[in-house]
């Protein structure tokens, strides 16, 4: 009897070490966090443009609802796909949209209160099916089409199996966010990351190859004569489906001004504050934001650095040219660079005013999105689920703990039952059996209170989920109410508004002699000929414009600035997009040769002022060299911070 | 827009001190300011002045303080662009002395007179030179007189009034510009650039003035469909809030909690069965769940 109770008790002790509860515990110090003090305020609008474009993953379009759970189930972040249940895994997607939507709006009143008035602009994407039948996003609004400097995509994350609730997985639940960012600028400031500055881990290759995709599309629009550039969907769509992956040059978190490398946000669950969530679970009127201090107040403090060290002209120039293209075809290479002929900087004047009068229209549309899902009943009922769900964790928690310590007992009551009956050896009297006859019925009562745990942890958790089905769906019926309200409502005036100011354009325009013309670009003494939108001259480049020529090899070269005789002639900006990469020059050119002082920016490394003699490279310009800057450059100069930041992978 | 500049030109013809609005002929008895109840520049606190802007300003000014900003607002911007070197290719196509005793609007008169500008345009720049000295030289004292009246009342800094003298001023500058023209100015090797860069200054003044009447349409549109959309928004958000069950979440809540006890009790009795039978099988002793 004595060697079958040891044996119980040994497998006893065993599965209750195997099943010690993991108590959901974050990250109470964000990676995000760790910043160098405020960054100085950004006073002024770049021309005819925002500075910032919130996107996020808003709703999904029934028709694209099965394809988006499974890819969401097929594709999971910091644990393995296999074994999660699809009505699990959908009733978790869903509710990653509700609460980005929410939380998105963190990121953009916090720019919002440190940017210029109309400086952010919010851009939900509804998920939907493209012609191809793959899973893509659309935005919703048309903030997209203004000419911006950084967007950021945002989304909130969990690991498609809530059975993993209380593990190490990812998790938005309760007090714990994991936020997945990824930072885009035009890859015109940035070229030797095709414009991406920032990732969350897993979301860097896609990011990469969506960036890397946008950049040689927008080259080959240029190629046709056009500067429009295709809707990029969400990062976040883009790993979904597995679209492509391009892995870039990548660093940890920075504040800028480091080398052109991708920075890497590490997956962290984020532990909201208490204090505020608290208060939520109690009042759900009270408007306070649980992501505020921990988060969303750090990343707007990094992408305000970011905006410093970005040239925001040149950020927002290709987007400002399609955008003044939609109001006047002709001026659209002007609009890059600018024009030295009253008659036209006149004309762009007025093209320009279209675009603000636009950018207001789009910032009451924004306020308004805010309001109706920040302060209206969607904001309440996700503040009530955010308290529910609290709750709820704190009450596994509680319950884990307790089941560690009636885990911990059991190992310690097998233990001593084992170590009696080993000290006995052959000579057993009463008192022996009487005590471990105790010791082990201790155990197995330990044990079988800490089974009775776990299984009640367990169904709290599947139960509420359960029970939260039709809340999320009356959320979700909420927020789409509120998407689809503003969306017919602005999109039908955004459309009579366009009309409206195109028709007083088209009023007040007197006829100029010169517009911007076609012609042709040379770059290279090959002969090879490109496409030059701009002014000409004799059939050649001539003056101000944009410059696009692809090489034999395949690889292409972007010229904006001024040009004579066809060739690069005066201060400029290049990218050229080769096979390792993309490199950029700004400075001054000779007949098509760099010449002076020129920035050069490649990847892996911070910008270098290099001499150049007529194309010739005569190694590093002297200190403190600046070379002419085809726009007045970024904002101000920042100071160069680097960080040493713990637990950043690159 | 042509047809005010053909009806100042006519009005200048016609009635000569009428070239600008509320001004008297200057025939006509002396001003009301030098006379009557007006302030006087004393008054305005004028800064310091040459003797030649004191008295082309006395000598100008008309008995309303309207009448009066608006004759120094032409002046300063038909001075516009006018830099020393393009004074100079006038001084180098102007015939003919201006009398010193002549008062501007009279100038003004004589630089609108189509007349003139056709059968003699060297008179004509001549008289743009002078016009164009007062505004250059006296630009403080303008300046100065414009900021005092504008205190005294703040509706001359209408902008809609603005954009009108700047109309004005633009015509005088126009026919300046002809007169060069007519006098091949502009293909003189010496003073061709200079004319050249006053046109583009005078493109880039015209681009203002009608900028600023674009942009005072489009303010207008931008807050009239802003406002619209703003109420239709709101009254959207409304009617969103007003719909579905508010207490979803609640109700949700409480048969989580609900259906958790209940299976609280199941497992609880079920396991201590289990742990029941497993010690009375071997006949230990037996001890309830807490």
């Amino acid at each position: 009897m004595i060697v079958r109770r040891f044996f119980g008790l040994v497998i006893i002790g065993l599965y209750c070490l195997a099943g010690c509860a993991s108590t959901a515990t974050g990250s109470s110090q964000s990676a995000m966090l760790i910043a160098p003090g405020h960054a100085a305020p950004i006073t002024q609008l770049p021309r005819a443009g925002t500075l910032v474009v919130v996107r996020y993953p808003a709703m999904v379009e029934a028709d694209a609802e099965n394809a988006y759970h499974q890819a969401f189930r097929a594709s999971p972040i910091g644990g393995r796909a296999s074994g999660i249940n699809s009505m699990d895994a959908a009733q978790v997607a869903d509710g990653i949209l509700v609460k980005s939507n929410y939380f998105a709006l963190s990121l953009y009143k916090e720019l919002r209160e440190r940017l210029p008035e109309q400086g952010v602009l919010l851009s939900p994407h509804v998920i939907a099916l493209d012609e191809t039948g793959a899973l893509t996003s659309i935005p919703i609004t048309e903030a997209e089409t203004l000419p911006s400097v950084i967007t950021v995509d945002f989304a909130t994350y969990s690991f498609p199996d809530p059975e993993r609730m209380m593990g190490s997985e990812p998790l938005t639940f309760g007090d714990l966010l994991t936020p997945l960012v990824v930072v885009h600028t035009d890859h015109r400031a940035k070229a030797p990351t095709h414009g991406l500055i920032l990732a969350s881990n897993p979301l860097v290759a896609p990011a990469g190859h969506t960036a890397r995709m946008a950049a040689l599309t927008s080259v080959e629009m240029l190629e046709a004569g056009s500067f429009e550039s295709s809707a990029r969907e969400l990062d976040f769509i883009t790993f979904l489906r597995g679209a492509g992956q391009h892995m870039p040059a990548t660093q940890g978190l920075a504040f800028g001004g480091e080398a052109h490398a991708v920075q890497v946000y590490p997956v962290e669950k984020i532990v909201l504050d208490r204090f505020a969530l608290r208060q939520i679970s109690a009042t759900p009127d009270a408007k306070i934001d649980p992501l505020e201090r921990v988060f969303s107040a750090s990343l707007a403090e990094r992408i305000i650095g970011q905006l410093h060290t970005l040239d925001l002209e040149r950020a927002g120039m290709v987007q400002r040219a399609a955008a003044v293209s939609r109001f006047d075809p002709s001026l659209g290479a002007l609009a890059l660079v600018g024009a030295e002929d009253p008659a036209l900087v006149s004309r762009l004047r007025f093209a320009e005013r279209l675009l603000e009068a636009e950018r207001t229209f789009l910032a009451v549309q924004s306020e308004k999105i805010f309001e109706g899902v920040h302060d209206g009943k969607m904001g309440y009922q996700t503040r009530q689920m955010l308290g529910a769900e609290f709750d709820i964790l704190e009450q596994r928690r509680d319950l884990a703990r307790q089941q560690n310590t009636a885990t911990a007992l059991a190992v310690l009551g097998a233990v001593a039952a084992v170590g009696v009956a080993s000290a006995t050896g052959d000579s057993v009297d009463g008192m022996d059996v009487l005590a471990i006859d105790v010791l082990s019925d201790l155990t197995f009562m330990a044990a079988g209170h800490a089974f009775m745990l776990n299984s009640e942890n367990k169904a709290l958790g599947r139960n509420f989920m359960q029970a939260m089905v039709p809340a999320l769906e009356e959320q979700i019926t909420v927020q789409v109410g509120l998407l689809d309200g503003n969306e017919t409502i602005t999109a039908v005036r955004f459309e009579d508004f366009r009309a409206q100011l195109e028709a007083r354009y088209s009023e007040s325009l007197r006829a100029v002699d010169t517009v911007a013309g076609d012609c042709a670009y040379k770059h290279d003494a090959d002969g090879v000929l490109g496409r030059w939108q701009g002014e000409c001259a004799n059939g050649l480049a001539e003056g101000a414009g944009v410059g696009i020529l692809r090489r034999a090899d395949g690889t292409s070269v972007e010229y904006f600035g001024h040009a004579e005789d066809g060739r690069p002639h005066g201060v400029g900006y290049l990218v050229e997009h080769r096979q390792a990469g993309a490199r950029a020059m700004e400075g001054r050119f000779e007949h098509g040769a760099p010449d002076g002082p020129v920035r050069v920016s490649e990847a892996g490394r911070t910008d270098r002022v290099v001499m150049y003699d007529q194309g010739a490279a005569r190694g590093p310009a002297p200190l403190g060299t600046e070379p002419p800057r085809l726009f007045d450059g970024p904002p101000e100069v920042m100071p160069h911070q680097t960080l040493a930041l713990a637990g950043e992978g690159a | 827009m042509i047809l005010r500049v053909i009806a100042l030109s006519a009005a200048l013809m016609v009635l000569p001190a009428c070239a600008t609005a509320q001004m008297p002929p200057p025939e006509a008895t002396t001003p009301a300011f030098e006379t009557s109840s007006q302030p006087s520049p004393a008054d305005y606190d004028i800064p310091a002045a040459n003797e030649f802007c004191i008295t082309q300003m006395i000598r100008l000014q008309d008995g309303s303080l309207a009448g009066r900003h608006q004759f120094f607002t032409l002046v300063r911007e038909t001075g516009r662009g006018a830099d020393p070197v393009f004074r100079e290719a006038l001084a180098a196509y102007g015939q003919g002395q201006v009398p010193a005793e002549a008062r501007m609007v009279e100038v003004v008169e004589a630089i609108a007179n189509p007349v003139t500008r056709q059968v003699s345009p060297a008179i004509t720049v001549a008289q743009a030179a002078h016009l164009i000295r007062f505004a250059r030289e006296c630009e403080t004292e303008l300046d100065g007189q414009i900021a005092a009246l504008e205190a005294l009342d703040p509706s001359l800094a209408n902008g809609l009034y603005l954009q009108s003298m700047g109309e004005d001023a633009m015509f005088l500058r126009s026919t300046l510009l002809d007169a060069l023209y007519r006098l091949a100015a502009d293909s003189d090797p010496q003073h061709g650039a200079a004319i050249a860069a006053y046109q583009r200054d005078l493109v880039a003044q015209r681009g203002d003035v009608e900028f600023a009447a674009f942009d005072a349409e489009i303010d207008q549109i931008e807050a009239m469909v802003t406002g619209d959309l703003e109420k239709r928004l709101e009254m959207s958000n409304q009617q969103v809030a007003e719909s579905g069950d508010a207490g979803a979440v609640a109700s949700a809540q409480a048969s989580a909690e609900i259906l958790t006890a209940s299976q609280r009790e199941q497992s609880r009795t079920r396991i201590a069965e289990i742990l029941r039978q497993m010690m009375w099988d071997d006949g230990s002793i037996s001890v309830g769940f807490p």
